[in-house]
């Protein structure tokens, strides 16, 4: 499966990155690499694979953690990271431009 | 002037010390500094040390111990924390411009422990970007250099810790291995990399990178010490829903049992798995080849020592790289859309809010981010996510049956822990796939969940260090420790590396 420079671009958008002219040469062969090494998938992939139940990580069986104690963090230490804030809002750019 | 680094007390060994008073936690500390500035020009393993601040707890330890009152398992020990571990009050960059400015709000629980336990937190160290690559050069604070070799790369991405305690700064350091973070890099540097069970450490305060299979592991010039490390940091932990409620036993009680009765399984597919990087360009013979006439030579000593050595068959471990990256990029795509400018880091206004997340993320990220950010993101797209996405998850739960049904027959896992030893810089750079290809053998044991760990067995020809990796069943550190301390034993990997700059403590 290549990964033509145009699906870069569309991927991109998705990912809300944008490329250099620079990027968009360099990535897609790297990317298209990559890609061709993950197709070996497709032969291990078999209807032997185990049952779709079958847990992908281990969660515990029972929560007998105690989550009683959790702490809340003052709200000005969170609003003091923001690039703009007031009155206990982040101040963000508006959603759309004018037409 | 060269000189070997100095054989530094081990962690453990200085809190003994420490809580017999036997020792001042401020003369350690300060001794862990004196090293730093002489070994960090050119190692550069820390984004910053905080010196005064360590100055000071060290001062509080030993005040502790003055008063009678109990300072703690780690007392007074240095201890170094990869920067992507918050700790309150600290900046934490992850090794990107995207988190300029950041101040963490509050501590990592590993983090928090550690200090609860008196150790010292000298300061944060180098990391890939996001935690994302095997070779420490994409950090916007610069690469770290190996230890052993300045010209080469310590592995990645907790190259800084790796080479922290490989450079004999701190006898301990903290990282995360996602698929291979800590095990690569300290087998590089020539250090022990512990990655426990998924589930056994807290990720609460580790920035996630890909949340399936992040684990927070130490780096320690020793066994024993990781063994005690993963004690203080290890347990169950209200902030992290996915931490396992089952208590941790003591592991250094267990340590000295040795080979005898140990079953040890090699995976047969292993072998493939190298043979195959033969026929690539970017994989030199010589290394590949040390690799496994050390592995082979490991195996035998093993056996030696009383360990009964089998061979067991793990088919899909030859696809475990190819399902790890489908499968953390895509988890990668998923956490770093977070880091949007909005509400902390760094904001590039560019008119609307959609064009300001866009310019931000992408002055933001690196190459390398960006470049798994788009894989991520193409393995789950419409048309494309069950040919990638859900076909790795598949092969993930097939590669785990495999690995615990092989767990049944034999007790613990030898593998190689890295195909060749330490590259050099910029080799790799923009050859993504080569770099991914050095956690062909860590990734097994990420995608399972289950604790494996990296123990130094030699050099090669060219001086640099070799590593096995060491595979336990899933919640059973205590058996898998036992082999690393057993296989430690007969290695005595005591050699340190000679640097420029030596310094006489």
């Amino acid at each position: 499966m290549a990964l033509t420079p145009d699906e870069v671009y569309r991927i991109a958008r998705l990912a809300r990155l944008e490329l250099t002219p620079e990027e968009a040469e360099r990535f897609p062969p790297q990317l298209a690499e990559l890609v061709g090494y993950v197709d070996r998938l497709a032969q291990f992939d078999d209807a032997e694979s185990a049952e779709p139940g079958f847990p992908v990580s281990r969660e515990p069986e029972e929560t007998t953690v105690d989550r009683t104690r959790l702490e809340t963090l003052p709200r000005r230490r969170i609003l003091d990271q923001a690039p703009e804030s007031r009155e206990g809002f982040f101040i963000v750019p508006e959603v759309r431009g004018g037409d | 002037m060269a000189t070997e680094t100095p054989h530094p007390r081990t962690a453990v060994e200085i809190a003994e010390a420490i809580r017999r008073g036997d020792l001042s936690a401020e003369a350690v500390v300060e001794r862990s500094l004196e090293r730093a500035g002489a070994v960090e020009p050119t190692v550069h393993a820390f984004v910053e040390i905080h010196a005064d601040e360590a100055l000071e707890r060290a001062r509080a330890v030993d005040e502790a111990v003055e008063r009678g009152d109990d300072p703690g398992p780690l007392a007074g020990v240095p201890v170094a924390i990869k920067d992507n571990l918050s700790r309150e009050g600290w900046p934490l960059t992850c090794g990107s411009r995207i988190l300029e400015g950041y101040e963490a709000a509050f501590s990592a629980t590993a983090v928090e422990r550690l200090e609860a336990a008196g150790a010292v937190l000298l300061g944060r160290t180098n990391l890939d970007e996001f935690a994302m690559g095997s070779s420490t050069e994409t950090s916007v604070h610069g690469p770290t250099k190996n230890p052993w070799d300045s010209s080469r790369v310590p592995g990645g991405s907790s190259g800084g810790s790796a080479a922290a305690v490989a450079s004999g700064v701190v006898p301990l350091a903290l990282g995360s291995d996602t698929g291979g973070s800590v095990r690569q890099p300290a087998a590089l540097c020539g250090v022990v990399g512990l990655k426990p069970t998924r589930g056994r450490v807290s990720r609460s305060g580790l920035v996630a990178f890909a949340p399936s299979l992040d684990a927070v592991g130490p780096l320690a010039g020793n066994v024993a010490d990781a063994a005690r490390a993963l004690n203080v940091v290890a347990g169950a932990d209200g902030r992290d829903a996915t931490t396992d409620p089952r208590p941790v036993p003591r592991l250094e009680d267990h340590l000295e049992t040795g080979f005898g009765g140990l079953r040890v399984g090699v995976v047969e597919e292993m072998d493939h798995q190298l043979a195959e990087l033969q026929d690539l360009d970017d994989f030199e013979t010589a290394g590949l080849e040390s690799v496994r006439r050390d592995f082979a030579d490991a195996l035998d000593r093993v056996g030696a020592a009383g360990a009964e050595v089998v061979s067991v068959s793990v088919p899909h471990v030859r696809a475990a790289l190819a399902a790890y990256a489908v499968v953390a990029n895509a988890e990668a795509s998923t956490q770093l859309a977070r880091f949007d400018g909005m509400r902390y880091g760094r904001r590039v206004a560019a008119g609307t809010v959609d064009e300001t997340l866009r310019a931000s993320r992408t002055e933001g990220f690196g190459a390398e981010v960006k470049r798994r950010i788009l894989l991520g993101t193409f393995a789950l797209s419409v048309g494309y996510a069950d040919a990638y996405y859900q076909r790795a998850e598949n092969v993930r739960r097939e590669l785990r049956r495999q690995l615990e049904t092989a767990l049944e027959t034999v007790d613990v896992l030898l593998a190689p822990a890295v195909p060749e030893p330490a590259f050099p810089l910029g080799e790799r750079l923009e050859r993504p796939l080569a770099m991914a290809l050095s956690d062909v053998f860590t990734t097994p044991a990420s995608l399972a969940g289950l604790p494996a760990v990296a123990v130094p067995s030699g050099l090669s020809e060219d001086g640099l260090p070799l590593s096995v990796q060491w595979i336990g069943r899933a919640f059973e550190e205590c058996t898998l420790l036992r082999a690393a301390r057993a296989f430690e034993g007969l290695t005595a990997f005591t050699r340190r590396p000679t640097l420029e700059q030596g310094v006489a403590i």
